[in-house]
């Protein structure tokens, strides 16, 4: 917990440009742009499975949207500053996915949540772990889904 | 007090100052462009018109238009309905009257051009200038990036436009 305000404030606010930074980075594929606002030993939890370090994830992240089409929007965030420089929040989001995968071509629309921690670096803020669950995933003009069954 | 005590009070108090500057030109940066959304979509052209600056660039996938006349006239002249909602912006004040701004968009559009009707959802981000006038943060530049747009279907005809809440 913090115990002064403005700093409380302003490291919400800087949360929030994070992770702005991250959904933007991530769909104008700028991978440069999406590991500097993570740390190292970064965790990533999705349907897709769990992937940890920082390297792996851009790796992973960038070869499976290559030739990709993605818009994520993230709103309403529950941001809580836990300590001197550690963070966690909750994010409302939507995402259009429209990929390919062996030559099978997915396209939806995806709802859900963010679970997520930040830690503050000497660099500033940074995301350490991310969590996505699903509400709800609906196909595109009837094309497949990932991960289904 | 001491004096050492009284110098570094007045610089805690310095450092405030500033910090709480920061965080209200950002939030005075939001409400603009929430205000330049709103006054958009409600086509209510003379505020719109307010929150832009003489010599607005405004850069997007149907063209460049230069300066705040050319703008309104351009605009105001299309028969459109339009929605806009922006999120997650990331604010950065480049000085005392100046900042830059990236916002995510998602738009729905229908515009008739004469006769030839079109209906999208777009999704895409803004890239802004802002600069401080003595009315205020104005728009100074915008340039709309586009990540999809995607056709919407069945619109025979385009609905009535909504009537404007009064104030």
């Amino acid at each position: 917990m913090s115990g002064d305000p403005m700093q409380e404030l302003r490291d919400i606010e800087a949360i929030k440009q994070l992770k702005a930074r991250y959904v933007r980075c991530a769909d104008t594929q700028d991978w440069e742009g999406f590991a500097q606002v993570l740390t190292e030993d970064y965790l990533f939890d999705s349907e897709g499975g769990v992937v940890q370090g920082r390297d792996h994830v851009v790796a992973m992240v960038s070869e499976s949207l290559q030739g990709a089409s993605t818009v994520h929007h993230v709103f309403a965030p529950e941001i809580a500053i836990t300590g001197a420089d550690t963070a966690e929040a909750v994010w409302p989001m939507e995402d259009y996915v429209r990929m390919s995968h062996n030559g099978q071509v997915f396209a939806f629309h995806g709802c859900g949540h963010y679970w997520e921690t930040y830690v503050r670096t000497d660099d500033g803020w940074r995301l350490r772990t991310c969590k996505l669950t699903r509400l709800r995933v609906d196909p595109i003009d009837g094309a497949s889904l990932p991960h289904a069954g | 007090m001491t004096d050492d005590e009284t110098v570094a009070l007045v610089e805690r108090v310095r450092a405030l100052e500033e910090q709480l500057r920061e965080l209200r030109e950002i939030e005075a940066i939001k409400q603009l462009k929430a205000d330049y959304c709103r006054a958009f979509d409600l086509r209510d052209w003379e505020r719109w018109g307010s929150l832009l600056t003489d010599d607005v660039y405004l850069e997007s996938d149907a063209g460049v238009l230069e300066g705040r006349e050319t703008v309104l006239a351009t605009m105001s002249a299309v028969d459109a309905s339009v929605v806009h909602n922006t999120h997650s912006p990331v604010i950065e004040l480049t000085g005392p009257d100046t900042a830059t701004g990236t916002w995510s968009n998602e738009d729905w559009v229908r515009l008739d051009l004469g006769g030839e009707r079109l209906a999208f959802h777009g999704c895409g981000h803004y890239v802004e200038d802002y600069v401080r006038t003595e009315q205020g943060w104005k728009v100074k530049r915008s340039v709309e990036r586009r990540l999809r747009v995607d056709p919407i279907e069945g619109s025979a005809a385009l609905p009535a436009p909504p009537d404007r809440p009064s104030d």
